[in-house]
This record gives structure tokens, sequence and C-alpha cells, in this order.
């Protein structure tokens, strides 16, 4: 019998296909014009032959196929199939030439994890290394050279940050007189940590001014006005570069409110910094400039068509980021939603749900990853509405918080959902000191005790995420 | 009466499978909770053999995963209830059991047992010394003790207020 390995496929071996110790092979049948027909499993590794079999009708050589090929499947749809079929695509006609009185059939090719996950993290599983804290990979980084490498890589932050989703791995920032940060972790992970002196922000004594935040990457500024790029989980931090402010020309303006929000644009898998000035001149004036991190390069985009966002940073859910605008609507002064997508730099507009009644204070937020309104109306009522639906007919789903089983509840106008504990169950804060867990289900409210809380500070909530600054 | 029958034990066979481990033991598995297994659906879709043999799931591990699969195919179960068996179900293993276990969910895709296995793995090892888990994963150490120093020094902070274990 004539080897089957062609020379070709060993430098495919060695130039392209990665070492694992799941093993990986090809599945060849040889078909004669006339049976015994061959079956002939190879493994990329060994390039030895791992299974042979002959097989005399055509029914057994599919039953025999069949058999081989599902167990192969369950590996390669496993780990990726899709790239192991390109490769296949590849061998296939080489393995084809190199015999011309017998038909090659090759049906499956096998392989281990995913590539550049290290052998000991493949036999493990990169799910359970990257549903570990930041501050454990941090230290396991010091295991070996490739889980240095494995939790150094992009690829592996994204991975890490989707399981953080998953988990609700949700820490609070909490911002007091802006010169301390201090971290807390949230529950129902129940440890809790200080940090105190976060980020290094040159002279300016940890003075810091929040301005943005997504999947845990922070926007600070310091008491120079400089900006920096901050992961609080690693304790990355990068200076980004400055970009003036370019007052509108043949006024005599000098002032502009500004206002940031940070997103993540999947397209590009970059992480961008949006400013919105507007200038105090009596014609509505704006200048909107996007910050890369990739590039670490500032542009100016579209000036933003609607009125003064008020209130705090973008919120950032869906590929965008979203601010509450006024709109002149016929002399009566109306709200939406004012949304810009980071990928095609466009502005749109969402609804606000009809609320059916006066509304003394209104505010938006994510919850998971949705995007919610919370309101309080006169007599101290708290509703959430979830925006479902979103980039179609976007619905609002209300929620409505009721208060009733709490003791002493005092008449709070301020009130803001942080985080879902678990999907029935919304971790709130009313006022400045109170802590409420509501449980969607049973329309019941518990007060909840936050570990580490610092009272009558502004709280942040993030991601417990390895998301790095620097590219 | 005859058709009754012949028409009892034809669609229990029917409805339920058979798998096979790497060493050869074979479990009967109602068909309702094998599907609960993206990759043990597919290959039933893909076709009517009723046995499947897992070559690289071991008979202990598979008799875990069919232990799962069952308990969460039971329409009877309510969902607190198949919530508490999933933290029972993994509370008390010994870690080197939960490895083979979150490769075996993630061969045949039970994606929830897996994060379940993985978290779980992650409580255990979240508070190890460095040391812990390279004899845990039979790793070689292959930085030089300045390298390594050096690392720990980068990232001192993550080292500095946890009581570290090593069992």
């Amino acid at each position: 019998m004539r080897d089957l390995v062609p020379l070709q496929m060993q430098k495919l071996q060695r130039g392209r296909i990665p070492q694992h110790p799941v093993h990986q092979e090809v599945l060849l049948v040889r078909r004669h014009r006339r049976p015994p027909w061959e079956v002939v499993a190879w493994s990329f590794q060994t390039l030895e032959r791992t299974w042979v079999s002959q097989v005399m009708s055509v029914s057994f050589l599919a039953i025999e196929l069949e058999s081989r090929i599902s167990k192969v499947m369950v590996r390669g749809f496993s780990y990726g199939s899709q790239r192991a079929f390109e490769d296949l695509k590849q061998i296939y006609p080489l393995l084809h030439k190199e015999d011309s009185d017998s038909e090659y059939v090759a049906k499956g090719v096998s392989y281990g994890v995913v590539p550049d996950v290290p052998s000991s993290v493949g036999t493990l599983g990169a799910t359970s290394v990257a549903t570990l804290p930041v501050k454990t990979l941090m230290r396991f980084k010091s295991v070996c050279k490739s889980w240095k490498t494995l939790i150094s890589d992009p690829n592996f932050s994204k991975l890490h940050l989707e399981k953080s989703v998953d988990q609700n791995r949700t820490r609070f920032m909490f911002l007091h007189d802006y010169f301390q940060c201090t971290l807390a972790y949230a529950p129902p992970d129940g440890t809790s940590e200080t940090n105190n002196k976060p980020i290094n922000t040159n002279e300016s004594n940890g003075c810091v001014d929040f301005l943005a935040s997504c999947n845990g990457l922070f926007c600070v500024s310091n008491a120079k006005d400089e900006i920096f790029l901050w992961n609080p989980s690693t304790r990355e931090s990068k200076k980004i570069p400055g970009s003036k402010i370019e007052f509108p020309r043949f006024s005599n303006c000098t002032w502009a409110s500004v206002f940031f929000g940070l997103g993540y644009d999947s397209t590009s898998d970059d992480y961008k910094l949006v400013r919105v000035s507007m200038f105090d001149t009596e014609k509505f004036q704006t200048e909107v400039k996007i910050y890369s991190r990739n590039n670490n390069t500032w542009k100016r985009i579209r000036d933003f068509p609607y009125d003064f966002p008020i209130g705090r940073p973008g919120v950032f859910v869906c590929g965008g980021l979203h601010w509450i605008v006024s709109l002149w609507c016929n002399t009566v002064k109306m709200y939406m939603i004012a949304v810009l997508n980071l990928e095609d730099e466009n502005y749109g507009l969402i609804r606000l749900p009809e609320f059916g009644q006066e509304v003394r204070f209104f505010e938006i937020g994510t919850l998971g990853e949705n995007l919610v309104l919370f309101c309080c109306y006169f007599e101290f009522r708290y509703d959430i509405w979830i925006l479902e639906n979103y980039g179609k007919t976007e619905t609002w789903t209300r929620i409505n918080i009721v208060t009733s089983s709490l003791n002493n509840i005092e008449a709070f106008v301020y009130f803001e959902p942080l985080c879902l504990l678990s999907p029935d169950e919304i971790l709130i804060r009313i006022g400045a000191k109170r802590f409420v867990m509501y449980d969607v289900k049973s329309k019941q409210c518990s007060d909840f005790l936050v570990p580490n809380m610092i009272k009558e500070s502004r709280i942040v909530s993030f991601l417990d995420s390895l998301v790095t600054p620097n590219v | 009466m005859v058709t009754t029958d012949e028409k009892g034990p034809l669609t229990a066979k029917k409805k339920s499978v058979i798998i096979r481990s790497c060493d050869g033991d074979e479990f009967l598995v109602s068909e309702s909770a094998a599907v609960l297994s993206t990759s043990l659906k597919k290959i039933l879709e893909e076709k009517e053999d009723r046995l499947i043999h897992l070559s690289d799931i071991d008979n202990k591990t598979l008799a875990m995963v069919i232990a799962y699969l069952s308990t969460h195919a039971d329409d009877g179960l309510s969902d607190d209830l198949k919530r508490s068996f999933d933290q029972e179900f993994v509370s008390g293993k010994e870690f080197d059991v939960l490895k083979y276990l979150v490769l075996a969910t993630d061969t045949l895709q039970v994606t929830c047992l897996c994060y379940t296995v993985a978290k779980k793995m992650a409580d255990i090892m979240k508070n190890k010394l460095v040391e812990w888990v390279r004899r845990e994963f039979d790793i070689q150490n292959d930085y030089t003790p300045e390298a390594e120093a050096e690392i720990r020094r980068l990232d001192a902070w993550a080292w500095d207020d946890r009581q570290l274990e090593d069992d």
C-alpha cells in the first residue's frame, strides 16, 4: 500500500496547524473502482494513521463514515469547526492529485482547542480561567510564560468580559469629593476591597474627575484637565493626547459645556471617547470629537444636532452612546434620547415612554445589557422603564417599584437602579444612603448592605474586566 | 391488546439513546435528556443511530453528565429545584473531577453545566497560590527567578492583602 501522507500535508502541518493535546485528524476514503474501499483517518500531530477500516459495500461505507464523522463532529463543532473545514478545503485538492487510480474523499477534520490557548489551559478549558476575577489573573501571569501571553491576549479579554457580564461581576466606584476614588466589590461576590490610590495622574494628588466609563474602562481627568483612560481592575492607565476645542469662528464665545461618553465599537474592536462641546452662543452650535484608543488620535465628526445633553455621561448600550436631549416641537419643549452610533457615527432619536403623569425627575442608565429609564413622579413613586427591541420597533416595559414593604421610607427624590444582582433582582439606590434590592417577581423591596459603602458619594457601577487602555 | 404490547416497548425504545463511554460502559438515556447537549442533538438529528460512542469521556464523568441531563429534562421538577440541584451537583467535588467535567461538558456542549462547573473551578482557584496552579495543572515554570520576581513586582498590588491558599 502506498504511503498516504503526501509531503504537502507535512508542510501544512508544520506551518499552519497548531499543536494541541487533543488529537486532530483528517478522514479519507480511498474509493477504488471496486470494493473493498478503505476508510482512513490521519492524525495531524503524529502523521500516523489512527484508524483504518475496509468496507465492502456502499451502505457499510456510509455507516462507517457516519459513525466516525459524528465523533469527529462532536469535537469539530465544539472547537471552531469552521476553520477546520476551511483548512480541509486546502488540503483536499493536494491529496486528490496524489493518486489518480483511486479517489479520496476527505470528510472531516477535527481540531483541539482554540488556537493560541496554551495546552495547560486547553486541557482545563479556557472558560474556567476566563471566569476568574482580574486580581487573580494578575497573579496567575506568573504561573508560566504561556499563561501570561493568554491573560494579556485581547481575545481572552473579550471572553473574560463576556463571563463578567454573565456572572454580574459588578463592582462599585464611590466618588466623593473628587479626591478619592474608593473601590468596592459588589455582592453577590461578598468580598470587598478598598483602594484609595487607584491612579497615578501626575502631581494631582490623585484628584480625579469622572468623565465616562464602559466595560470596566474609565475615562477620568485630573486638576490640569489632562485626560486618562484607566482600568481600575488591572490598574493600567494611559494619558491620552489633548485636543483643543475649536470655538466657533466670528464669535466671542470662550466658554463651552463639555460632555463625554465612552463606548465600544465592535466592528473595529476599538474603544472610543466622545466629547461633545456645546457653545455658549446665541445660535445653537456644537463641536463633537472622537478619540480612538487604537489609533490614539482625535477626529472631528458631524456636530451634535440636538440641544444640550443634560446631566450625566453618555450611556453606552447596543453599540451606541445615549444622552437625554431636549427638542422644541411647536413651542413645546420635549425630551428624547439621542443616540450616537459608534460604528457609522450617525445620530438618531428614541422616544421616551408615555409617563401618563407628571415626572419629577428622570435619567437613563443600563441594567444588564438593556437601556433603562428611571424616574420619580410627584408623591415619590418610582418606575424603571426597560427599552426592549432595540434598533427595531422599540418598546418600553414598565417596572413599578413598590416600596411599601420598606420601613421608614423617606420621601427621596433621588433614585437610581445600579445593577442586576440576578435576572429578577435589581439593586437600587434610594436617596444618598439607602440601598434596596427589588425582586421583580414578588414585587418586594428589602434593604441591602453594600460592603465598604461610602455614603453620600456618587456611585458608578462597572464590570471587572481586562480591557486595556493601551493597545 | 397485541398492538399496545407491541407499541409499548417500541416507543420506549425510540425515545431513548445509548451512550457509550470511552471505557465501554453503556448508558441508557432518554432522548429528551440527550438533546439538552447540543452535540448529541446534532448527531441525533443527522442520523437514526441510537448508539453514540464518545471516545474521550470516561464512565464516571459521563455518569455525572447524564445525571445532570436527566434531572434537567424532568418536567416534573421546578426551576428552583433544578437550581439547587446544580449547586449541590458541583459542591464538594474534587478539583480533578471538575477538570474532567468541564472538558466533557465542553465537548458535549452542555452550556449551562459548563458554566456552573467553570464557576466552581474559578471559586476554588481564585485564592490559590501560583505554585498550587502549577502543581494542579502539571505546569513547568519557564521563568527565570529574576523574570518571575519582575512580573510579580509589576502587579505587586494583586498579591498584597489576601490569605493565599496552597491546598
